[in-house]
């Protein structure tokens, strides 16, 4: 366990995020400090690549920028993925593929601002 | 009719045509069908209308495997058995669970769904339960309302357990016992041992002695044992007299197979927000009518168990109380208390810091005396509930320690496979997945660890199964498919010790079944 830890906060608002309503976190600016968060952790695991350009590549190589990737454009991949078994466990939680990565690009993007 | 035992004189002998042992569920569904036959019928009770310390000390022996509920007190020795102290959950065996399944050693029945089919249907009433349409789900989720799950198909289905009040069959069908022209039940009539011909062939007598006296003998055309999946092979290996391992135990397979049901509660956390929780409210909790109840549940498909090969397992989902966090403070705490490192010592620091909220409730009610939490947290905390793959080395073994009447005590040698391990992690997977697929939230297990172990403070359904097990071959089952034991023309068991696997129903529905079966068998056997 990283100092950073999982605050149960930050999946209540991968799952708010989810559901794309309802009260949480307050604005997409937390959600982003959330899911940075869990992409470190994510890192740590070693179960991606600490590389954007490849994360990028899982998510059909999208350009937009990492604030703007966070949408509930997502939702069928990672339904997916849970349906089809690509999670990653990341201290106990497991995570979709599609949002794993997803979180990673965040710690990525966080450690370069 | 009924009556005391200790009323009866010492060394008579007392004649009848079915002898039954045992006043459960079991024995007492059998008497009552075989009464409205017109059958004659002795029923003998070790215990009384009520509980009472000394008969239920005839219980008592010891646990030398995984820890287990202690003897004394895993199951009731008074009218009515442990049907006073069930939770009233039944549903039927699938037609799957009677298949011989390659991936489950010793697995399959010698019968199929579609030779019980007929008694569970009439076994309903005696249960209390619905008899419209009682495993509908849908027809039951649109009467009661809330939102339906949409699982998968390949992974898990809604499924229906329904709800008894729970049936305590002793008190509920006292009066019926007591009035009956053709049932005698016999209180307080323990029987020590089974008499049978010089090849062992035919019991011949029941040897029945009551505490502080008097000692008397039944004489039946028939025997039926329906006790317990642990007294029943008791009996059977002080029953030696002709057979040195004990009636029935020509190839040593009485009191093996010992198997249980075991629960996980829960095998995960899933954290979702306040309104996924309300609208799951058909899953949440029972829901009672005026005939019975429904409680809806999640249960492997035949598509998904054929696919991974894995055993039976279904999931209550019930919201938690207990989040990671809080549930690691109550561990640590304990610990501390007893002086000795929980297992995943380190993990559990771990879940602290992953659920601070859930710690600082666990730290208000411990230390600052909160009756409620001071976070409000919405989790799910499904609750596995598994079928353990049939073991040879599990058993009901004999002690050198003999009971009030100078019979050997037993005790059990229960253990848990790799394969149910293995099941135990692969259930989680599924639970974990199937929820967050649905939208419901995220989840957190400890099960999917590698070094994960079935917890010894596991749930246990104290469903004593596969003791006496069925089969065609007398090889491979102390009992035919009708119950009769292989080798003894005259004596039958009618008990879930019968069931060589056990799938994830509770079992006590199917015992009853089972008993309306070998009632319709007994009905036509010569007088």
């Amino acid at each position: 366990m990283s100092d950073t830890g999982l605050d149960r906060r930050v999946f209540l608002g991968l799952t708010l995020a989810a559901a794309s309503s309802g009260p949480g976190l307050a604005s997409h600016s937390d959600l982003l400090i959330s899911a940075a968060r869990i992409g470190r952790e994510v890192l740590a695991t070693g179960a991606l690549p600490a590389d954007p350009k490849a994360l990028r590549n899982r998510l059909g190589g999208h350009e937009a920028s990492v604030d703007a990737l966070f949408t509930e454009d997502w939702h069928p991949f990672i339904q997916e993925d849970f349906a089809a078994g690509r999670t990653i466990d990341t201290a106990g939680w497991a995570l979709s593929r599609t949002e794993a990565v997803l979180c990673a690009l965040a710690a990525l993007s966080e450690g370069a601002a | 009719m009924i009556s005391d035992g200790r009323e009866r004189t010492d060394g008579e002998v007392i004649d009848t045509d079915i002898c039954i042992v045992g006043g459960g569920p079991a024995g007492i569904v059998l008497a009552l069908e075989l009464s409205a036959a017109g059958r004659d019928v002795l029923l003998l009770e070790s215990g009384d209308i009520f509980p009472d310390d000394a008969t239920q000390e005839l219980y008592d022996g010891p646990d030398f495997g995984f820890p287990y509920t202690p003897l004394i007190e895993a199951r009731l020795r008074f009218l009515g058995g442990s049907s006073n102290h069930w939770s009233g959950y039944c549903m039927p065996y699938t037609a799957f669970d009677f298949e011989e399944r390659d991936w489950i050693p010793h697995s399959g029945w010698p019968i199929a769904f579609d030779d019980l089919a007929p008694y569970y249907d009439r076994a309903q009433p005696y249960f209390e339960l619905q008899t419209d349409r009682p495993y509908d789900f849908d027809y039951w989720a649109d009467r009661i309302g809330g939102d339906v799950l949409s699982p998968d198909p390949g992974q898990l289905r809604n499924l229906v357990t329904a709800l008894s009040p729970p049936t305590a069959f002793g008190y509920t069908y006292e009066d019926q016992l007591r009035t009956s022209e053709t049932v005698h039940v016999l209180l307080n009539a323990n029987v020590t041992e089974l008499q049978t011909t010089d090849t062992a062939a035919t019991v011949t007598e029941a040897m029945v002695s009551c505490i502080d006296g008097p000692d008397f003998t039944v004489r039946a055309r028939t025997f039926v044992l329906a006790a317990g999946g642990i007294e029943i092979p008791r009996l059977l290996f002080n029953s030696n007299r002709v057979m040195a391992p004990g009636l029935g135990n020509a190839n040593d397979l009485v009191g093996r197979f010992f198997n249980d049901h075991i629960g996980i509660r829960p095998i995960a956390r899933t954290l979702a927000p306040r309104r996924e929780i309300d609208r799951l409210s058909l899953y949440t909790g029972p829901h009672y009518f005026d005939v019975g109840g429904f409680q809806a549940v999640l249960a492997a498909t035949e598509e998904h168990m054929r696919r991974e090969q894995v055993p039976a397992f279904i999931f209550h989902l019930y919201p938690s109380a207990g989040s990671p966090g809080k549930q690691a403070i109550r561990r640590l705490f304990g610990a501390v208390r007893s002086g000795q490192a929980p297992p995943y010592l380190s993990s559990e620091v771990g879940n602290l810091m992953t659920d601070l909220d859930g710690a600082s409730n666990a730290v208000a009610r411990e230390f600052l005396g909160a009756e409620e939490d001071v976070i409000d947290n919405a989790w799910i905390g499904p609750w596995l509930s598994m079928e353990c793959v049939p073991n040879p080395d599990s058993r009901v073994v004999t002690v050198n320690d003999k009971d009030r009447f100078g019979k050997q005590r037993v005790g059990l040698d229960w253990h848990l496979t790799e394969q149910d391990r293995q099941t135990a992690r692969h259930a989680s997977d599924v639970i974990t997945r199937e929820l967050s697929r649905l939208g419901i939230g995220r989840s957190w297990t400890f099960a999917k660890r590698e070094d994960f172990e079935i917890p010894t403070t596991v749930g246990l359904g104290k469903h004593h199964n596969g003791t006496t097990r069925m089969s065609d071959d007398p090889k491979k089952g102390v009992v035919d498919a009708n119950g009769k034991v292989h080798g003894v023309s005259n004596l039958y068991i009618s008990s879930c010790s019968v069931f060589p696997t056990s799938g994830y129903a509770n079992p006590t529905l199917t015992i009853g079944a089972m008993s309306i079966r070998m009632a319709d068998h007994l009905k036509g056997s010569r007088r």
